[in-house]
């Protein structure tokens, strides 16, 4: 059975790598009691089919319910710019506001809702830079690299965060906590060079400073 | 009317002719990337600049409508130079791998860069390490070697409606693919190959199975059969330097035995059994009121999958006859095997398609191994056949003509004409109408259906009862018919159509998205009228006088739509929605 | 807001409405929300509550002082109008206990005001003091305690308070002393002209003449004119203290489409977005096709990296800029209007949202407008993170909802634009000047600027300047005094090498050619243009080549990637630039990327590509020996062969002008 959840739904189950040594598990167990018995006892194989239907239908009630959330949620973005002329990018917006990406699933009932080519929707995703396609990180770290903030050294600022957090711009960390981020200009270039942390703008920053902002930001969260 | 000049030419075009068209009138031939007949310009190579006098600027001639008064310079020393260097960026994001190449000797970008003899790389190349997408089987996409040019992409989405192929990520990460991270035979894509026909350089072409057909001809256990289909014999001739629409049919009996196939049959027969079958259908349909109207053609194998996949509400609409590929396959290794004593097992069935979807039909269905083995084993593309034959040493154009064998060779003019769009109709409308009334048409060509607008209608009278049909070629002319089908049928209406023919390429079979490169409306006009000229060069031109076509039914299925005929004749179809993932 | 009629504008017009007689306004943009001034808003709002003090607190955009995020503006009963700013909570507390409270300047925080008297014409309550000169030896300590003790001996102590200025508007003309509230400003002022300076100007009211510092602001506010003046949130606010509106109702009300047209050709006002085109002439062609739907588009797809005076109009003028939509509008023939606004400027969208919904109740949008019979209306749609999307026809294909890619012209967008109709597209800066050519004449507006380029051009002044800022002066004034004169001259007293205008699609013009008079055409001819008005300001330390690969990095991130040039031309340049810049390049290699340039120059589809090899060009064709030297000895010796003319020790990380 192959569900294919968004990212954020996903974690339901404890991750793949859990699920894999779940299932490796159950088939050591299987092997042995076959081997030696030489056949799997009923009342065994039975409840393993009575467990599997339960696990089942959890699943399937799940992606059932994810799936009339996203037909419902797309609905009303649609409602909301149906009679709008140019209205795709429009919707992936109120799209993006709403998950922080564009999910594939909701990307596909939006294909459906609209009338639009799934092939549409994806070239307009993947051509402007501010949609994302994957989920964002639980904190943000954006760089500014206007002029300003170039000539006053957002290169080096750009280079300690990509190894402090060890990705690069535009990807998030494996831990699903960090994202790193390159922005054009964010128009505080009398603050130059400048970094936002979480919405928060700081200006005048220096090398020294990143590692201190991304404690910062991770303890807030901890606060929480 | 424009007036103006080229290099120093004095031209004078329609308005609204590109200043690249009006160049070609006058016998200047300004290169292009990009630009291709069928479609709009892209504007996205760069190659095709001329300057106008009085500005600096350098203008792209595919886009610009020529003006009046204009004094259009194509070439000069600081063009050609702009071009030069424009052409070494984009062989700089090309592989230098044209030995190995499915474009090797016919790509446009080898053949432009050998005409500007570009030196050893001045500019370092730069191409992104992607592997090539194999899934369909039909058609390998290696997306190192796209110059982004959006031909394939205009092909995919305007001219067929299909929209497996999109332009994802920008700038130098431009990339053409289907959406999001999925192959192509998860995308819309029905295999209908006109991306590879249309693409300038091999980032798209057929999968290459000659391999396995040497192998097969080489293998003393095979006994290796083939069947040519009606439009390859009018455009393999291009493949050598002969003109569109030359018609080659006996040659390529002759060629095919001399490369080792046992038997050399005609997929013209195997058409002639499906008007026999798809006629006797409609009849049922129309006069005995026996399943649903419109009935709809289906030996197109990238129709049904773009209407498994879009327009699944017109399944019971479908005639359910096998494409005639599939018909003379399950015969071969049936009907013929048995009358020859031959084991089915051994028999090894190779056809030559102008079609690259004819790959993925072979395994479409269980129906496809109806003789208890798959009825057909490998279809080659007209592209392929031609390598084939280059590489065997056969001087082909001057060979004798030759005979092909018999029970599954000789084929009426009715079967020909599928290769060409409306072919399928005319041929059925021929046999439906004798089927009804005892009677022969009064005139054989239906003019109506002939030509190449996107739609095209007739009517033809029956016993006093109207029929109407349409015929519709390129896949997003499809919409405008099947809406019209809707619309009456939700307003409970008379049916628009009783009877409607869907080829997925331009032009049909002819246009295919297997045969010889350079296709434009000129070649497809050149191509159909070898096969109407073969037509009318056909003793018989009615499928159910096929003599061989009599004695299969009579030897061997019965009537047609018999028990026998539907196991092995008739297959079905099922809704496939697009995007599982 | 109940809707308008003619006689309530007419009335608007005749009697504009009055502040109160004691406010602060913050300056709420995105550049001073960043820095903080929400904390003080809410700061000095608590504090105003908490002590029931009859002090109005307002809201504004921005006046342009970036470098002094966040701003505040505080009008008190006895004290003069000051704009103070870095200021923070406790700042916010003491601007109330002090300056409103015991009529104490704050010191270290204010700005002063440029609009200097060349008279006393009031008893002086306040003096200013600064050294201009370099940081290195700050003498404005020492001159407010001579200055006070001088008080001190004449009895003034207690009248007249001596405050250190965050900003005198006046730069490196040493010691600057300026008399509030007249605004008498002296420079160069020595340690022996304090005496004088107090006896015969404070206490004796007479002006020293050879101490007067008699130049005028070079700046001009025209686009900028209601910039953190008003509320951009309130309608009222424009109507009443802004003029609102008043162009508009004269289009409408007095002149036909063509006379609107005609007071824009006599305006002379050109396209502010770039390229210069004559905005009347644009409407014209539009108006001129026949079709029965005609589109007018606001481009507020900003851009160019370091420019953001779009942002800031948007933020802090939006009725000015709408207004100029309608007037467009009217112009042409158009009854439907669309902002494209980066989706990045979440505070520009929302108040240009709300400016729109404002003027429907007002009934200043819709149909039949003020009786007319005029109808329009205007919609906002999101950019979303594409450069090219500046260009007309990329633009048009993003709000039709497609790929941003630009598309060949002919045909044009005044003949065939957005969904197929006659659009024209104004970029925000031109459509902000159109109300105040309606209001004062185009004569007036012509009256500004130089023979080819007329009125007035805001920059965005960024870079190795002291003062970060916006700037709007009349075209013709040059680089160096906007540098210099205006925004105080290159940071930590360095020379300068050059400023990089019209960002990636401009070019860098070198220090020897800064007293060029700005112009479409002058920039163009130095290999650089006007672009939407970035400018960036480079000093010797500032590799040339780094600058180049910069901009150029900008390009192939933010080209669409349609046309063969520009999408592989950028990124093979960008590998050459950088081998050169590591030390790895060949003299071979300067050749390539001269080709590469013609190429991109001249088979790019679209202004992106064709523009995009500029600051390469620009900077081999003033700073060939950088590269030279990058091609000779690698990156450090380069830097020192850059850093030869000037001889200064190796550089620190460069320090804020101003010590927070």
């Amino acid at each position: 059975m192959t569900t294919h959840l968004p990212a954020k739904h996903a974690e339901t189950g404890g991750g793949r790598d859990l699920k894999k040594a779940d299932e490796a598990a159950l088939l050591d167990l299987l092997e042995t009691l076959e081997h030696k018995h030489g056949f799997i006892p009923r009342e065994i194989s039975e409840e393993l089919t009575r467990v599997i239907e339960v696990r089942l239908e959890r699943l399937r009630r799940i992606q059932g319910k994810l799936d009339s959330t996203i037909r419902r949620d797309v609905k009303v973005h649609v409602a909301r710019w149906r009679e709008e002329e140019g209205n795709l990018i429009m919707i992936l917006h109120a799209i993006q506001n709403q998950h922080g990406y564009v999910p594939r699933e909701v990307a596909m009932e939006l294909a459906r809702e609209l009338g639009v080519k799934l092939a549409r929707i994806y070239e307009v995703i993947t051509f402007y830079h501010y949609f994302r396609l994957q989920p964002p990180g639980a904190h943000s770290l954006t760089v500014c690299n206007g002029t300003a903030c170039y000539l006053k050294g957002s290169a080096d600022l750009l280079n300690e965060s990509r190894s402090r957090l060890g990705v690069s711009e535009g990807q998030t960390t494996a831990d699903r906590q960090f994202q790193l981020e390159v922005v054009r200009c964010i128009g505080c270039c009398g603050m130059a060079p400048a970094v936002v942390v979480d919405g928060q703008t700081h200006g005048r920053v220096k090398t020294s400073d990143i590692p201190g902002l991304i404690e910062a930001a991770k303890k807030q969260e901890s606060k929480k | 009317m424009i007036k103006a000049r080229i290099n120093q030419i004095d031209v004078e075009v329609p308005e609204g002719t590109s200043i690249l068209d009006a160049a070609r009138q006058v016998q200047v031939k300004i290169p292009t990337l990009c630009k291709h007949k069928d479609l709009l310009p892209t504007a996205a190579c760069g190659i095709c600049i001329v300057r106008n006098k009085g500005s600096n600027k350098l203008i792209r001639s595919c886009c610009t409508p020529l003006e009046n008064d204009m004094e259009i310079t194509t070439h000069d020393h600081d063009i050609v130079d702009v071009r030069r260097a424009t052409l070494e960026l984009i062989l700089s994001n090309h592989p230098q791998a044209c030995l190995n190449c499915g474009r090797n000797g016919e790509c446009e970008l080898q053949s432009l860069a050998a005409d500007f003899n570009i030196p050893m790389e001045s500019i370092k190349r730069y191409v992104r390490d992607t592997p090539p997408d194999t899934s369909t089987g039909s058609i390998v996409i290696d997306f190192e070697k796209c110059i982004k040019c959006g031909r394939c992409i205009q092909v995919c989405q305007e001219m067929q409606n299909v929209w497996a192929l999109s332009f994802l990520d920008r700038g130098i990460n431009t990339r053409m693919a289907p959406a999001g991270d999925i192959t192509l035979a998860e995308s819309p894509c029905v295999k209908c190959g006109q991306c590879s026909a249309h693409c300038p350089t091999g980032a798209i072409v057929e999968n290459d199975e000659t391999p396995a057909v040497w192998e097969a001809l080489h293998d003393p256990e095979k006994v290796c059969v083939v069947q040519i289909a009606p439009s390859v014999r009018v455009t393999l001739g291009e493949a050598f330097g002969l003109p569109p629409g030359t018609n080659l049919t006996k040659k390529l009996y002759a060629a095919l035995r001399r490369l080792g196939f046992k038997a050399v049959f005609d997929t013209n027969f195997s058409a002639d059994v499906t008007i026999v079958e798809e006629a006797s259908e409609f009849i049922q349909r129309f006069a005995h009121k026996r399943g649903p109207l419109p009935l709809i053609t289906s030996c197109c194998p990238s129709w049904t999958d773009f209407m498994e996949k879009n327009h699944w509400d017109f399944i019971d609409n479908f005639s359910t006859a096998k494409s005639p590929q599939q018909i003379l396959g399950v015969l071969a290794k049936t009907y013929y095997a048995e009358k020859m004593k031959i084991d089915p097992a051994k028999l090894y069935m190779v056809s030559i398609m102008p079609c690259t979807a004819k790959k993925y039909e072979l395994s479409r269905t269980e129906e496809m191994y109806a003789s208890g083995h798959k009825d057909v084993d490998v279809s080659l593309t007209t592209r392929e056949l031609a390598r084939m034959l280059k590489q065997s040493g056969i001087d082909f154009l001057n060979l004798a003509d030759a005979e092909p064998d018999s029970v599954l060779g000789e084929y009426s003019g009715a079967g020909t004409i599928f290769g060409a769009t409306g072919g399928v109709m005319e041929a059925a409308i021929r046999t439906a109408y004798f089927y009804a009334t005892g009677k022969k048409l009064e005139k054989v060509e239906v003019d109506a259906v002939r030509g190449l607008d996107g739609v095209k209608q007739g009517e033809i009278s029956v016993n006093g009862a109207k029929v109407r049909v349409a015929v519709a070629h390129g896949l997003a002319n499809v919409e405008e018919v099947l809406n019209r089908v809707r619309a009456a049928r939700k307003a409970g209406q008379e049916l628009p159509y009783h009877f409607i023919e869907v080829m997925a390429c331009p032009g049909g079979c002819i246009g295919g998205g297997g045969q010889p490169y350079g296709v434009d409306n000129k070649r497809r006009t050149q191509r159909s009228a070898g096969l109407y000229q073969d037509d009318r060069d056909c003793p018989v031109r009615h499928s159910h006088e096929n003599p061989e076509v009599i004695r299969l039914y009579k030897e061997f299925l019965g009537q047609p739509l018999s028990d026998k005929a539907h196991h092995l004749l008739h297959t079905q179809y099922t809704a496939r929605p697009v995007y599982q993932r | 807001m109940k809707p308008l009629s003619r006689t309530d504008l007419e009335a608007l017009a005749r009697s504009p409405a009055s502040d109160p007689a004691e406010w602060i306004r913050v300056q709420l943009d995105t550049g001073g929300i960043a820095a903080g001034a929400e904390i003080v808003f809410n700061e000095i709002n608590r504090i105003r509550l908490e002590r029931q003090l009859p002090i109005a607190l307002l809201r504004a955009g921005s006046v342009g002082y970036s470098f002094a995020d966040p701003v505040v503006e505080v009008q008190a009963r006895g004290m003069p109008r000051v704009h103070y700013g870095r200021v923070d909570a406790q700042v916010a507390g003491r601007i109330i206990s002090e300056h409103c409270g015991t009529h104490q300047l704050v010191d270290e925080h204010v700005i002063a005001t440029r609009r200097r008297s060349l008279t006393l014409t009031d008893p002086v309550t306040h003096i200013l003091v600064r050294d201009t000169g370099p940081e290195s030896g700050n003498k404005t300590e020492f001159f407010q305690f001579s200055l006070t003790e001088e008080l001190k001996r004449r009895g003034l102590a207690g009248k007249v308070q001596v405050v250190r200025a965050l900003d005198m508007g006046v730069y490196d003309k040493g010691i600057v002393v300026q008399l509030l509230p007249s605004a008498v400003t002296y420079a160069n002022v020595l340690a022996s002209d304090v005496a004088r300076i107090v006896t015969k100007s404070v206490a004796g009211g007479k002006v020293l003449e050879e101490l007067l510092w008699k130049e005028t602001d070079k700046q001009v506010r025209v686009v900028l004119r209601n910039c953190g003046a008003i509320d951009p949130d309130s309608l009222e606010d424009y109507l009443g203290r802004a003029q609102g509106y008043q162009g508009f109702r004269r289009a409408l009300l007095e002149l036909t489409p063509e006379q609107v047209i005609g007071e824009l050709k006599a305006s002379g006002l050109r396209g502010r977005g770039g390229a210069g085109f004559p905005t009347w002439l644009k409407w014209q062609l539009t108006r001129a096709q026949p079709a029965a739907q005609r589109y007018v588009i606001c481009n507020g797809d900003e851009g160019d990296p370091g420019a953001f005076m779009d942002r800031s109009v948007l933020e802090s003028d939006p009725h000015s800029v709408l207004e100029g939509m309608m007037i467009a509008a009217y112009a042409m023939g158009s009854s439907q209007g669309y902002f494209y606004i980066r989706a990045e400027y979440p505070r520009a969208v929302e108040r240009i949202e709300r400016a729109i919904v404002q003027a429907r109740e007002a009934g200043l949008l819709g149909e039949n407008i003020l009786g007319t019979g005029f109808s329009f209306n205007a919609k906002v749609r999101l950019g979303a993170g594409a450069f090219v999307c500046g260009e007309e026809t990329a633009l048009i294909a993003s709000i039709e909802g497609k790929r941003g890619s630009p598309s060949p012209r002919p045909p044009y967008p005044s003949v065939r634009g957005l969904w197929g109709k006659p659009t024209a597209i104004n970029n925000v800066e031109t459509l902000a000047s159109v109300p105040a050519i309606l209001l004062r004449g185009g004569a007036w507006f012509a009256g500004l600027g130089t023979e080819s380029s007329k009125g007035t051009k805001v920059f965005a002044v960024t870079g190795k300047v002291r003062n970060a800022q916006l700037v709007e002066v009349p075209m013709g004034t040059t680089l160096h005094d906007i540098v210099y004169d205006v925004c105080g001259g290159v940071l930590d007293g360095k020379d300068i090498k050059g400023v990089q205008t019209g960002g990636p699609s401009g070019g860098v013009i070198p220090s020897q050619h800064l007293d060029t008079p700005i112009s479409y055409e002058t920039l163009q001819k130095l290999g650089s243009i006007m672009g939407s008005g970035g400018m960036l300001v480079m000093d010797q330390h500032d590799s040339m080549v780094e600058v180049a690969k910069f901009y150029l990095r900008f390009c192939v991130d933010e080209s669409c990637g349609k046309c063969a040039p520009c999408r592989i031309g950028g990124y093979q340049m960008l590998q050459i630039l950088d081998r050169i810049s590591r030390g790895r390049g060949s003299p071979a290699d300067l050749v390539t990327i001269r080709r590469i340039c013609s190429a991109m120059q001249k088979a790019s589809l679209c202004g992106l590509g064709q523009t995009a090899p500029n600051p390469v060009l620009s900077t081999l064709r003033y700073f060939d020996e950088e590269y030279k030297a990058y091609l000779e000895g690698g990156p450090s010796y380069a830097r020192k062969m850059s850093r030869a003319s000037t001889a200064e020790p190796a550089r620190e990380p460069a320090k804020p002008a101003v010590a927070p």
